[in-house]
């Protein structure tokens, strides 16, 4: 406290010391509290699933356009992200909203990682995820623009 | 005028509190790793100070209380990362509901904005009666209860005089809090004084 407000000790109310600061709330406020905390883990641990579930999607997207393609494991990931898309004259008609739904799935990837990106923003490994993930998307952009020319 | 320690922030006075405190900063390095079971025994154990505040700040009004205590917690969990522990976690908590309730949304500032306004197209004692919503000759003989003469106080004096003489807050901190001056802070506290006084003698 500084010399001022000192000062102004000497006009307080005696009567404030007793004004009770407590109050409980008529009703339980927790679990509207709770309902609006997203679960979390620890920072460390939390941009990771971001960028798995990320990863996830994006290998999902690569594979479900190769008819033989192997189940997903996670160590596959960045191999299956280097990995090109099919050329054009390999892509059936039917195929072209797959394309547009994978593509929307790509978005939500990237949308993931950035959020991931925003908890650390440090993180090599995300940022080059993100890249990964921003040049696939311009992969897919690029097919549908020539399926549909 | 000698205060307790519980009622001054960043405050504490025995032995009962430092195991409290031992207790809360475990609390929070598990809120903060994303227990919300932890998370919860804070809550429970800063809830009643804190719906308190929001009722005193929001002028009893117990919904807007309600929402602004939900909102002061949820922003904690979002900010837990961010508790250094250089302060008990309840000062801390104290800090950000003021914050979140007069400072981001600049209430204080258009509250004490109002009642200079109103002040200055008055003179001497009726200005000051008038910024206070009163008529001068209710003032005289019209002796009140602490709760009936705090109601009755502009919103912003009762603001500044809650969060000094009540909540134990410095002016420059109040000015930090919720973006008003120094010095207005003081005006409003004199202000405030003077007539909680006059209402109560």
């Amino acid at each position: 406290m500084n010399a001022e407000d000192e000062h102004d000790g000497e006009d307080r109310i005696e009567a404030l010391r007793e004004l009770s600061l407590d109050r409980e709330p008529e009703r339980d406020l927790w679990p509207a509290v709770a309902a609006r905390i997203e679960p979390r883990r620890s920072r460390r641990h939390r941009p990771w699933l971001g960028a798995l579930a990320a990863s996830a999607l994006v290998a999902a997207v690569v594979l479900q356009l190769r008819p033989d393609a192997p189940p997903v494991t996670d160590g596959e990931v960045a191999a299956v992200l280097a990995e090109p898309l099919p050329r054009a004259g390999q892509v059936m008609p039917q195929q072209d909203a797959l394309l547009k739904a994978n593509l929307a799935i790509v978005q939500d990837a990237e949308s993931q990682l950035r959020h991931a990106l925003e908890l650390d923003p440090e993180s090599a490994t995300l940022k080059r995820l993100l890249l990964s993930v921003e040049q696939r998307q311009g992969d897919l952009r690029s097919r549908i623009g020539q399926q549909e020319t | 005028m000698a205060w307790t320690a519980d009622r001054i922030p960043g405050v504490q006075s025995g032995a009962n509190d430092d195991d409290q405190n031992a207790g809360d900063a475990e609390l929070v390095r598990r809120a903060a790793a994303g227990d919300a079971r932890a998370f919860e025994r804070l809550y429970r154990a800063n809830v009643g100070r804190v719906y308190g505040l929001c009722v005193r700040l929001t002028d009893g009004d117990r919904a807007r209380a309600e929402q602004y205590t939900q909102d002061a917690f949820v922003r904690a969990w979002e900010k837990l990362d961010g508790f250094r522990g250089e302060a008990q976690f309840s000062t801390w908590l104290h800090r950000l509901t003021v914050n979140l309730v007069l400072g981001e949304r600049r209430l204080l500032r258009r509250w004490v904005s109002f009642d200079d306004h109103v002040a200055a197209g008055e003179d001497g004692e009726a200005a000051e009666a008038a910024a206070f919503g009163e008529h001068p000759q209710q003032r005289v003989g019209d002796r009140m209860d602490l709760e009936r003469a705090l109601a009755k106080l502009p919103r912003g004096a009762r603001a500044v005089l809650m969060l000094h003489d009540v909540e134990g807050y410095r002016h420059d901190e109040i000015a930090a809090l919720t973006g008003i001056a120094v010095g207005t802070s003081k005006a409003q506290l004199h202000r405030a004084r003077k007539l909680m006084k006059e209402w109560l003698r």
